[in-house]
């Protein structure tokens, strides 16, 4: 059984097992697969009960990439990259990427402590899948 | 459920006036707006006295504005409405002003446009639901994104998407309400100072001030108002939508297309009967995207007609031709009022030199934050 350690913002966690990170959505009655988590209603069918923790793959195809020069606060420092990422798992995220990624790539979120050093901590960078098979 | 204008009283736009749009000054707001409305009601040939009703498109002057300009026109207690819907709230403010007098509540009202570029609350930030990116994705880098799927999608490279700028800041230079009025080469362009993905400085709208307003009328109110009846505009469709749940990149895009479908369908026009087109080229990529959306280009090839000259002043359909957001300006408030302004002059054959020769029907779209979009059908009458 996984067991998972929320992280501060609760957007992701990291799996105690190994080094994955899943992403906190939620799945509601409907079907319908949201991220982040809310309790204000479905966008889709408007329930409010009925709404299923999901923990969702980081992983999906890149739709979209920006780097910023201009930004609406202190941070993050510019230029940074940002793109849009359709998660195997249904929804459509933004997130921070890796400059090189371009729409069409596949890219994994990973928890950039481990993957962008000190000004990364705490924030979900997706990173290009060059190859992934199961081992073996 | 009556689905569209078409099935109410018949309305008129018969006067509108601008004040320039132009960088943050000392002018009040109140100083802007006055310039548009009277200029409105001589155009139109009304007195203040005889307005019903007026609708004040406003996103960045807080509450209460509207009385305290119209005030210095004349003692009147005709209802004031102001109406928020963030970039759209000028076209919101029309589509009020065509519905109190197709509704048959009003004979002649008066919609306004008026802001300053103040900074304002963004509600919409505010949620309480987080994000992976928090609020880094500034509005310039949301429509970045939406161009990067685009040219990836279609084969595309940077200059296909700022010949857009290209052509707008042409026609603003045919403007002398525009806020940028100097013409641009491609290489000035792109050459701009970087904003965000392959969008340059000059690719993104300036966010001013300024103010528009439009006097509409009925058919009654004609009746005693020939002049007004003589170079009278009708409004023959509109529609407004808002966005739904959605897993696409360019919504803004897909709400476009349900939106303008139902103006046309109101109207009775198809895409190719459309002379001129005024959209919402905040950014240079929304012009490509809108213009597919619209049935103006097939998918994938607003670019290449756009660089062929189809939507140039002279071209098939005019696109643009007071320069857009991103020449004419955004100054939020006046942007949507402002859009039927250039239409009613482009139709009344007034134009001067942006003049696109017979043109017989023109359409107004904005989209607003949130998103919304609305979009009006104007035809000679």
């Amino acid at each position: 059984m996984t067991t998972i350690t929320p992280t501060t913002d609760a957007l992701f966690a990291q799996d105690r097992s190994g080094s994955g990170i899943v992403l906190l959505g939620q799945r509601c009655a409907c079907g319908h697969v949201a991220f982040p988590r809310h309790s204000y209603g479905c966008e889709r069918c408007g329930r409010v009960d009925g709404q299923e923790d999901a923990q969702l793959d980081p992983l999906g195809t890149v739709l979209a990439v920006a780097t910023a020069h201009v930004q609406l606060n202190a941070a993050p420092e510019i230029p940074f990259t940002v793109g849009i990422v359709r998660l195997s798992s249904g929804p459509i995220v933004r997130a921070f990427v890796e400059a090189a990624l371009a729409p069409g790539d596949q890219a994994r979120g990973a928890d950039g402590r481990q993957v962008g050093g000190s000004q990364d901590a705490d924030r979900l960078l997706f990173q290009a899948v060059i190859e992934e098979r199961a081992n073996g | 459920m009556v689905e569209g204008l078409s099935s109410l009283r018949p309305v008129y736009a018969v006067g509108g006036g601008l004040h320039p749009y132009q960088a943050g000054s000392a002018a009040s707001y109140v100083e802007l707006g006055l310039v548009a409305v009277r200029a409105a009601l001589d155009d139109a040939g009304v007195n203040w006295a005889e307005n019903e009703a007026s609708f004040v498109g406003t996103a960045t002057l807080g509450i209460a504005g509207g009385r305290a300009m119209l005030r210095h026109l004349g003692a009147s207690t005709a209802q004031i409405l102001h109406v928020e819907n963030a970039s759209a709230s000028g076209s919101a403010a029309f589509r009020a002003a065509c519905l109190e007098v197709a509704s048959g509540l009003a004979d002649i009202a008066i919609a306004v446009g008026v802001d300053k570029p103040n900074v304002v609350q963004h509600a919409y930030l505010a949620t309480g639901i987080p994000s992976l990116v928090g609020d880094a994705v500034a509005l310039p880098t949301h429509f970045a994104l939406v161009a990067s799927e685009y040219a990836a999608a279609n084969g595309l490279g940077p200059a296909d998407i700022a010949r857009v700028a290209v052509k707008n800041h042409a026609n603003g230079v045919l403007n002398p309400f525009a806020q940028r009025r100097k013409p641009r080469s491609l290489e000035e362009v792109l050459g701009s100072r970087p904003v965000s993905g392959m969008l340059t400085a000059l690719q993104c709208c300036p966010v001013g001030e300024g103010a528009a307003a439009v006097v509409v009328m009925s058919e009654t109110a004609m009746a005693r108002h020939a002049a007004a009846a003589a170079r009278a505009v009708r409004v023959a469709g509109f529609a407004a939508r808002s966005e739904t749940y959605s897993e696409q990149v360019s919504f803004d895009a897909t709400l476009t297309g349900i939106t303008v479908a139902a103006a046309l369908a109101d109207a009775q026009v198809r895409p190719g009967e459309l002379d001129i087109v005024e959209l919402h080229d905040a950014f240079s990529v929304e012009e490509l995207l809108y213009l597919e959306a619209m049935g103006l280009a097939s998918p994938g090839r607003a670019a290449a007609e756009l660089e062929a000259g189809r939507f140039d002043i002279g071209g098939e359909c005019a696109v643009s031709p007071s320069g857009g957001l991103l020449a004419m300006g955004h100054p939020t408030g006046p942007t949507g009022v402002g859009q039927i302004v250039e239409i009613m002059r482009q139709l009344r054959g007034e134009a001067g030199a942006r003049q696109q020769s017979d043109a017989r029907v023109g359409l107004a779209h904005m989209c607003g934050l949130g998103s919304v979009c609305y979009a009006h059908v104007l035809a000679r009458s």
